[in-house]
């Protein structure tokens, strides 16, 4: 060995030698304290012999007040307790504040409060705008005296993004409106080997108005139907605008295309058909069973017929979209750990010459899919993308989730793909959990990219 | 050398100056300190996350513990047993034989409200479980809890059930009782308040008890069971907490998590599964007895006891983790979820009055209530061994005994708790007491 490294160990073993033996001869005079009759009060019980009831003697105590830790201990804690100075404010604030949250009742309160709301028809919860949006909220109201057939909802952001959706609902039949701004959805340009540095934002302006019939019909604010088949007809409104947001705006950053999209308003007859069957089980996540979904609706266009909120002279491209998803899984032990495997495609086929909105294409980033990228970050005609997860859990109230995502969009999914070309992303999410189901999500994607923090309050399946 | 001999005599020194002195402020007059409040979110925050990282971050527990020397209890003698006289706790079972009949007569008669009448004082509705306090044709006053929706019998029977083994092990407990009454002998005093969900108080109204009692079950012949709890004689002072001391009491100089009573209580609530052993649990009063006032220190509320989980039953992790457990968080996340959990072994008797307590799964040496206790944090084999021996001397005619006070109206259900009960304690009394155990250097 070399005298350096002879020397540490040396001196480790010093330390090593002189620490507990301080720590042992400090100990065995505060036993030797504690146990020796001369500083006691009262040695024996006097109330001994007088049964088992619970003595009102004086209590023995030592001759004063013992403190917490040996002055040695203390010394060894000082430039912790030093450091820790403005935790301790924090917590003493924290202290008080929550014993005058339970001196007023706010908790249960509130709790009180939030469950009334959904009686009368109103309800209060996190807005689900995508992400990017910033914190935002929703509030439905559904009025318990119309039977919850008529609905409405707003919703907003921080972000400025905003959607109010209005609904009568009578047995499997539904009319809808929708109205919906988003002022800084990301583009990073078409195909699957676009840029990352070409970041731009556009905004996208969507008004709908449809009636759908589904069967069986879901119950407001009821869980969904194990199967459902639905199909429906209506005219939607779409504008692509100059991005709102930090970032250049896409007609910048793609001058041709911005030419092309640039405030053109599509006008579109959209209907189409749709159904899923969900077997899946299991709880506190879903462990077990199979979901298959599948759809198709047609975009036609409609020039001079429509009701036209924002007339254009420029009509846009009609298509038909085609889309299919499926997932499974597999559990074992008794807290479940669970596997999961899924996959879904869009393919869209384009009948007009005209560009499509950028709204309109298929995306992947973030949580439409590949969740380690930006969001937005990959647009086309077209997308695939598969999933592997496994869930499994961490304590009583914690699970976690660990997942690779395989993928990328393509001008035509039935074509194009290739090994070489699909983009991967990992990630984990640590998910609180009642022994029913999961609260929330907080977790973190990446890819060769990025790494994105992620959180969900609810909505975890 | 001399340097560094300075540098650490200085350290010493300042720390000194930090310290309270001994002997510091004690009241000299017993006059009754005042009242405490301890916030529940806080003592969870605080007990979850807070304080253990603060041990973690802690030195001097390194140094303790690579020099395997922890810090002995403060108030026992020479054979390692409570300094006696002490108002935390008393030597019954373990120290002096307790005969069944002294343990059913020892938190009091045991015999609940009198007949006749009982006028309801103060009610509430908030929570899961709603309550009220009455005075009964005596003029005792108790207060009436009641079992949560889908598991009657379950939280009632753990409070009372629970109470004489806490008593039978040397501590102050409340005299509880299983009663069963009709709405007829209700009657609202006049100056009668009521707190409703929101918190909101107000008189008491016919139509308010009516949709309190519309919230419990009521048995089929009409009448509802509930657990009448005898209020301690003398002024309540709130909680205790088990660190720290409270300082406006004269008698009370020995930090909490230092006190064998104390750290010792962790072998008891293994035992009874009590895993909501906490500060928030506990009630200090000012009682005054032969000429004497001082504070007596009691354990109360043991409905989430047993297999009761106050709202619900126990979940099948209730004593093999904490609500929030850093240590087998950590486990799980190395080995993927992949190695299975001790309590995933566990049994469920599926007797919604019991609801879920076992005996297999039952580990005696790493029992964990569901989030940490600053005494049960520094207990040491000692502290264990001292409980462990209380535990020991609970006969199998007491345990009997006092689950046969819980009422169960199935006997399925008094059977398989006093049987778990039995083997919870041979569990412990074979991991500590047993001549192999007692002498191995056993660190919890």
């Amino acid at each position: 060995m070399d005298p350096l490294g002879r020397a540490c160990r040396g001196s480790l073993a010093l330390l090593l030698c002189l620490v507990p033996t301080a720590a042992w001869a400090t100990a065995s005079t505060e036993v030797a304290a504690s146990v020796g009759p001369a500083d006691s009060l009262a040695a024996t019980d006097p109330a001994e012999g007088s049964g088992l009831a619970p003595s009102s003697q004086p209590a023995w105590n030592p001759p004063a007040p013992q403190a917490e830790a040996q002055p040695w201990e203390q010394a060894l804690r000082l430039p912790g307790r030093i450091l820790s100075l403005p935790l301790y404010a924090i917590g003493k604030g924290a202290r008080s504040g929550l014993l005058v949250v339970e001196t007023t009742s706010l908790v249960p309160r509130t709790r009180a409060f939030l469950a009334h709301l959904p009686r009368v028809g109103v309800y209060v919860t996190p807005a689900s705008l995508g992400d990017r949006t910033g914190l935002g909220g929703a509030l439905e109201l559904r009025p318990a005296f119309l039977g919850r057939r008529l609905g409405a909802e707003f919703s907003g952001s921080t972000r400025n993004y905003g959607r109010v959706h209005v609904d009568l609902t009578a047995g499997p039949l539904t009319v809808d409106f929708l109205s919906e701004w988003r002022p800084e959805d990301q583009f990073f340009g078409l195909g699957p080997d676009s840029r990352e540095e070409d970041r731009s934002e556009y905004a996208a302006q969507q008004t709908r108005a449809r009636a759908s019939l589904a069967y069986p019909p879901a119950r407001a604010k009821g869980r969904p139907p194990r199967a459902q088949v639905s199909t429906w007809i209506g005219q939607r409104e779409l504008a692509t605008r100059g991005g709102r947001g930090r970032n250049p705006s896409f007609e910048e950053r793609f001058p041709s295309l911005g030419a092309d999209l640039l405030d053109r308003v599509s006008h579109h007859l959209n209907y189409g058909w749709s159904g899923y069957v969900d077997l899946r089980r299991g709880r506190p996540h879903w462990t077990h069973g199979l979901r298959a979904e599948a759809g198709v609706e047609r975009f036609d266009r409609l020039e001079g017929r429509a009701l036209a909120v924002w007339p254009s002279p420029r009509p846009g491209a009609q298509f038909t979209r085609y889309r299919a998803a499926i997932a499974t899984g597999f559990s074992f032990m008794r807290d479940p750990r669970t596997i999961r495997l899924s996959a879904r495609a869009t393919h869209q086929e384009v009948s007009g010459g005209t560009p499509m909105q950028l709204a309109d294409l298929s995306t992947l980033g973030g949580s439409r899919g590949l969740r380690g990228f930006e969001p937005g970050r990959f647009h086309d005609l077209d997308l695939l993308v598969g999933e592997i997860a496994y869930v499994f859990p961490l304590a009583q109230h914690v699970e976690l989730e660990v997942h690779g995502e395989l993928g990328n969009v393509y001008g035509d999914v039935l074509e194009d793909p290739t090994w070489r070309s699909l983009r991967t992303s990992y990630g984990v999410q640590l998910r609180p959990r009642t022994p029913l189901a999961p609260l929330g999500m907080l977790g973190v994607d990446w890819s060769r990219e990025t790494v994105r923090l992620r959180y969900s309050i609810g909505g975890v399946e | 050398m001399s340097a560094l001999r300075a540098a650490l005599a200085a350290a010493v020194t300042l720390a000194g100056l930090l310290v309270p002195p001994p002997g510091g402020k004690v009241a000299a007059a017993p006059t009754s300190p005042e009242e405490t409040e301890i916030s529940y979110y806080y003592d969870v925050l605080e007990h979850s996350v807070l304080r253990p990282a603060a041990r973690q971050l802690d030195p001097s527990r390194w140094v303790r513990r690579l020099a395997g020397n922890p810090r002995e209890a403060m108030n026992v003698d020479e054979a390692d047993q409570v300094r006696l006289p002490s108002t935390w706790w008393r030597p019954r079972a373990g120290h002096h034989p307790v005969s069944v009949e002294q343990m059913l007569r020892g938190p009091g008669p045991g015999t609940g409200p009198a007949p006749g009448r009982w006028t309801v004082t103060r009610a509430k509705t908030q929570g899961v479980t709603p309550g009220f306090f009455i005075k009964d044709a005596r003029g005792d006053r108790f207060i009436v809890k009641f079992d949560p929706p889908g598991y009657p019998e379950m939280a009632t029977g753990a409070d009372v059930v629970s109470s004489y083994l806490f008593w039978a092990a040397g501590y102050n407990v409340p005299d509880n009782c299983i009663v069963h009454f009709r709405a007829e002998s209700l009657e609202i005093a006049p100056d009668a308040v009521a707190t409703d969900e929101l918190g909101r108080k107000a008189p008491m109204t016919p139509a308010f008890l009516e949709r309190l009692l519309g919230r419990v079950r009521a048995e089929p012949d009409g009448s509802y069971r509930a657990v009448a709890s005898r209020l301690l004689a003398g002024r309540p002072l709130g909680p205790f907490e088990y660190r720290g001391r409270r300082r406006d009491d004269p008698e009370d100089r020995i930090p909490h998590q230092h006190r064998r009573e104390l750290r010792g209580l962790w072998t008891l609530c293994a035992w009874t599964g009590h895993a909501d052993s906490r500060g928030p649990n506990s009630l200090d009063v000012w009682v005054s007895e032969n000429g004497r006032s001082f504070v007596r220190h009691h354990l109360i509320d043991f409905g989430s006891c047993l297999g009761s989980g106050a709202v619900a039953k126990r979940s099948y992790q209730t004593g093999h983790e904490y609500f929030v457990d850093w240590g087998v968080m950590a486990r799980s996340a190395l080995t993927l979820g992949l190695v299975p959990a001790r309590w995933e072994a566990s049994e469920d008797p599926e007797l919604p009055s019991i609801g879920f307590i076992d005996s297999k799964t039952f580990d005696p040496v790493r029992w964990r209530p569901d989030y940490p206790n600053p005494a049960f944090d520094e207990r040491t084999a000692r502290d264990v061994r001292w409980g462990a021996r209380i535990v020991a001397g609970m006969t199998d005619g007491l345990i009997r005994a006092a689950v046969e006070r819980g009422r169960y109206r199935d006997p399925r259900a008094a059977e398989y708790l006093a049987r778990v009960l039995i083997e919870r304690r041979d569990k412990i009394v074979q991991a500590w007491l047993a001549p192999a155990a007692a002498n191995a250097a056993r660190t919890p």
